[in-house]
């Protein structure tokens, strides 16, 4: 098992290092030149050099690279253009928030998905399986984009049920987690507790339904694929209870396909967080990645691509010791 | 002639197909006493799984007609939910063909064998529907686990499993196919049950294996004064352990006999061609039974043999030939049954 | 042909996908030509603004009084451009790396592999950002950050099935006969997967909607004044709730084309192979079910 996981970080790295390349080589076709945007539109050649040469910028791409890689060994992701701060500073702060709304929308996702998977395949063939699967279907259509539009349409702006973006309005508590629910009950502050409430809501939701969907398709699937084995009507000849069959027997068949899609949806959700954030001004990584794209931000890009592709990893390296924790026969071999 | 612990009485059992109703089971008729090994023989599709499933009262789709009476009681016209828990894995229990598929794959044999004992075990009584339906919340107490656990070791020890400790924390896919059919064995005798349902239990196992789970069935039946039914295509694995063989054709039961008789003086056509279709060491050409199987949608009328039967006359596609006594314990249903031996 | 012909029509799933592709491929193409107000592309008509649906304005105007019917026809065709330009891509490099992946053994193998797998270690979406900001915003960049993005998925399928295939008794006859691996692989391997191939194709053209429309969306793709669907929404933010219309028209037709293209895909899979509608078991490789690869896509 150890083995495994070792082996496992070990190729993890070598994909991270190939991250690192390939998005080094892209931001660097950048027709925009960052120097000159540091240095402002009234600098003249010679300043808009200095700014250059300050920056590294005009060494060979491959030095760049290697220096680059050199710094990344010791932590250091070099320094935000913009905001002059360091890369691994800018992301750090705004983390917990692309977490906080991750995993709310995870939980979400699953406790919506997971029973009407089950139910949907327990009652095959019906009204509501069918419902179940055309909805499901369009999940897989809907651009998460629109769908936040919309929602801030019909619940922001049409029900003034919710707020339409940002993070929290009300004077925020002290940050401990730095996850604004934690440290508002922390700190016994109910106003500001429900006001991130309200305003995690729609983000998380427009996050949460597409993944759902996927969840709904694999539970059903799984459940499907378990009903139909042997030990089904083995523990029904022996009469053992339904719940008993259904809960222990043919749940842990259908984890193994779930769990295995949980590493899928991770991607999908650390990508959508790019497209919500944008939308709904969330300040966490997501947004941070689009503007020092837009901003042409080399070490920034750089920085966070690093540390989304990283995190992906990281989540389908746990997938794989859960699912070997889940089906034994795995790791037997 | 005691009184027959498990009878039989004209079971119909019809299934919904895509191309129509499929009358799977045709007023079939058998009886099981205490104590009894009785063998139901026949090709694949006649109908013995299904006989043996509505037993148990798991037959899904289908629909059954007709009265199946275990120690007097009527199972087809007794509340399912009662089946279930009174007499499924209680009073009757079942030994699948399949092993591998049957036990679950992610769940070591220690486990599974525990769960059946958490709602069968015999020194505790049926459970309540309220409990029943809240099962995933049960927790067994330490000195239930423990009762369990030496229940199981013993259980294993009976069906000859060396090593019960070491096997009860395997998994499935860990054990051999003769070794995965004594747990489901010891499943089946863990509870004290009165009658045991095999479905084809030697099959899937290898010919050597298979000797010895038919003597371990029979000491068991023996040793704990079961009766045991089982269910097999192999005529051979029939006259090992069986008192009585009951042969059904298409549905039909045809011919029930006890085994000597049976071997010796078959009185169905079906039967005595069955017989002369085994390889011995006197024949040299294998004879098979000319035409196939009938439909079960639209199956012959009267008797479903007739079509490939060379006595038949017009009154066998017509009438069902009511059963006939020929012997002792020896009942036949054909218009035209063989006199002597073959 | 008669007979697959005959098996997609039956299938309802597939047959209703198709007429959805069907119409919104005939309309992308003659957009230009039946177009209700032609030069809504361009038109400026400050009067106009912001009308809600009508009848001589189906789908009401946009901010400069564009006609949004016609600019939503108009935007079909760059849709369907920019999409089948951009899968055709990924498939042209995904299958070829693929194929030689799966018939070379070793290092050449694996490094081919390990490419692969580095671009799917990156959400999609948030490459393709990475690639389209990177080039500048163009059509033609939009098309080939999707063909980077896809081209793993082609990659993948068809290394999955070239290595499979390699360790049959029958390839490893033409081996023995002194086949080329050219005309085997030409021959022998490519017409086994066609099926997948074709679902493939299908499903990734849903996703390449998305992200195309994601990426418009974030001011990525084609500027202004294009019709592009993603465009039209972010441009009608500012207007909105009372311009609905403005923001619904796009979105609902992402979802139909994108809708389309996943039945049909869905429904060729069932007829051109049904055996592979389970899931198969992670330790094979690739997982291949649409909602697998469909909830990358969702990540537009």
């Amino acid at each position: 098992m150890l083995l495994r996981v070792l082996s496992r970080l070990v190729w993890s790295l070598a994909t991270l290092l190939g991250v690192v390349c390939i998005t080094f080589v892209i931001s660097n076709i950048v027709p925009a030149d960052p120097a000159a945007l540091v240095a402002g539109d009234t600098a003249t050649r010679q300043q808009v050099a200095e700014v250059r040469a300050r920056l590294g910028l005009d060494k060979p791409l491959h030095e760049q690279l290697a220096s680059y890689v050199g710094r990344l060994a010791i932590g250091d992701l070099g320094k935000s253009i913009f905001t002059g701060r360091p890369v691994v500073d800018d992301l750090a702060a705004r983390l917990p928030a692309t977490i906080e709304l991750a995993i709310a929308a995870l939980l979400l996702a699953v406790a919506i998905g997971l029973p009407i998977g089950v139910v949907s395949a327990l009652r095959r063939g019906s009204l509501l399986d069918h419902i179940v699967r055309v909805i499901t279907v369009s999940g897989f259509a809907i651009a998460s984009f629109w769908l936040a539009v919309m929602l801030q349409l019909f619940l922001a702006m049409e029900l003034n049920l919710l707020p339409l973006s940002g993070r929290i309005e009300v004077p925020a508590p002290l940050p401990v987690t730095r996850f604004l629910l934690i440290d508002s009950v922390l700190a016994w502050n109910g106003r500001a507790f429900v006001d991130a409430l309200t305003h995690l809501a729609l983000p998380t939701l427009t996050l949460a339904l597409p993944v759902a969907a996927t969840i709904v398709r694999f539970a059903r699937i799984g459940v499907l694929d378990a009903m139909g084995q042997s030990f089904v009507p083995y523990a029904q000849a022996m009469g053992l209870p339904p719940t008993l069959i259904v809960s222990k027997y043919v749940l842990r068949s259908a984890m193994t396909s779930v769990v295995t899609q949980i590493g899928l949806v991770a991607g999908t959700l650390l990508g959508g967080t790019v497209v919500v954030e944008a939308v709904f001004d969330w300040p966490g990584l997501g947004g941070y990645t689009f503007n020092s794209i837009v901003m042409s931000d080399y070490s920034a890009i750089l920085g966070a691509t690093l540390w989304i592709a990283a995190a992906y990893i990281v989540v389908n390296v746990l997938v794989d010791v859960v699912q070997a924790t889940i089906d034994p026969r795995k790791s037997a071999s | 002639m005691t009184t027959a612990l498990l009878e039989v009485e004209n079971l119909s059992v019809r299934y919904p197909t895509a191309r129509g109703p499929a009358e799977v089971l045709d007023a079939v008729s058998l009886a099981v006493g205490a104590g009894e090994v009785v063998g139901l023989v026949g090709e694949s599709g006649c109908g013995k799984s299904t006989l043996a499933r509505a037993v148990l009262g798991i037959l899904g789709q289908g629909q059954a007609s007709g009265a199946i009476r275990f120690k007097g009681e009527d199972l087809l016209t007794m509340a399912p939910g009662r089946v279930r828990r009174e007499i499924r894995g209680r009073a009757i229990t079942f030994v699948p063909q399949d092993p591998f598929g049957s036990l679950h794959p992610l769940f070591r044999v220690g486990r599974q064998i525990a769960n059946l004992l958490a709602w069968k075990a015999p020194s505790t009584k049926p459970p309540s529907p309220l409990a029943e339906l809240l099962a995933p919340l049960h927790r067994a107490s330490r000195t239930t686990r423990r009762a369990a656990h030496d229940a199981s070791l013993e259980a294993l020890r009976d069906v000859q499993i060396p090593n019960p400790a070491q096997v009860l924390d395997k998994l499935p896919g860990e054990l051999s196919g003769g070794q995965r059919q004594r747990v489901t064995i010891a499943m089946a005798i863990l509870p004290r049950p009165q009658l045991i349902l095999a479905d084809e239990p030697t099959t899937a196992l290898d010919v050597t294996i298979q000797a010895q789970v038919l003597r371990l069935l029979q000491r068991l039946v023996r040793d704990r004064g079961l009766s045991l039914l089982f269910t097999t295509h192999d005529l051979g694995v029939a006259s090992e352990i069986c008192d009585r063989i009951v042969v059904m054709y298409a549905g039909q039961d045809v011919e029930v006999a006890p085994t000597r008789a049976f071997f010796a003086t078959p009185r169905h056509p079906y039967t005595a061609k069955l017989l002369r279709s085994l390889p011995g060491e006197d024949k040299t050409e294998l004879r098979g039974i000319p035409g196939a199987i009938p439909s079960l949608v639209r199956p012959p009328g009267g008797c479903r043999f007739h079509p490939r039967c060379e006595r038949s006359t017009a009154r066998c596609a017509i009438e069902r030939p009511p059963p006939r006594v020929v012997g002792a314990g020896h009942v036949v249903r054909c218009h035209h049954a063989l006199d002597t031996s073959a | 042909m008669d007979g697959f012909l005959g098996r997609l029509a039956r299938d309802r799933l597939a047959a209703a996908g198709f007429a959805i592709i069907a119409a919104f491929v005939v309309l992308a193409l003659l957009a230009p030509f039946i177009v209700p107000y032609p030069d809504a592309a361009h038109a400026i008509d400050p009067l106009g603004r912001l009308k809600p649906p009508s009848a001589t304005h189906w789908f009401g105007t946009d901010r400069v009084g564009g006609d949004v019917f016609s600019r939503l026809l108009l935007g079909a065709r760059e849709t369907l451009i920019v999409a089948l330009v951009g899968v055709g891509a990924a498939a042209a490099v995904g299958v070829p790396v693929g194929l030689a992946a799966g018939w070379v053994d070793g290092t050449p193998s694996n490094l081919l592999m390990r490419g692969a797998d580095i671009f799917l270690a990156i959400p999609q979406i948030i490459l393709a950002i990475v690639i389209a900001q990177a080039l500048g915003p163009s059509l033609l960049n939009v098309i080939l950050a999707l063909a980077a993005t896809l081209w793993p998925w082609f990659a993948r399928l068809v290394f999955a099935e070239t290595r499979s295939l390699r360790r049959e008794p029958f390839v490893e006859a033409c081996d023995a006969i002194g086949a080329s691996p050219l005309r085997t692989l030409a021959l022998h391997v490519l017409p086994n997967l066609a099926s997948p191939l074709i679902v493939r194709f299908s499903l990734s053209m849903g996703f390449a909607v998305l992200t195309a429309a994601a990426l418009g969306f974030l001011g990525l793709g084609a500027p202004a004044p294009s019709p592009e669907w993603g465009r039209t929404i972010a441009e009608s933010r500012e207007f909105l709730p009372e311009a609905w219309w403005y923001a619904a028209a796009p979105g609902l037709a992402i979802f139909l084309v994108v809708m389309g293209f996943n039945m049909l895909g869905d429904g060729l899979r069932d007829v051109l192979d049904p055996r592979a509608r389970t899931v198969r078991k992670p330790a094979q490789g690739a997982e291949e079910t649409s909602g697998g690869e469909t909830a990358r896509e969702a990540a537009a």
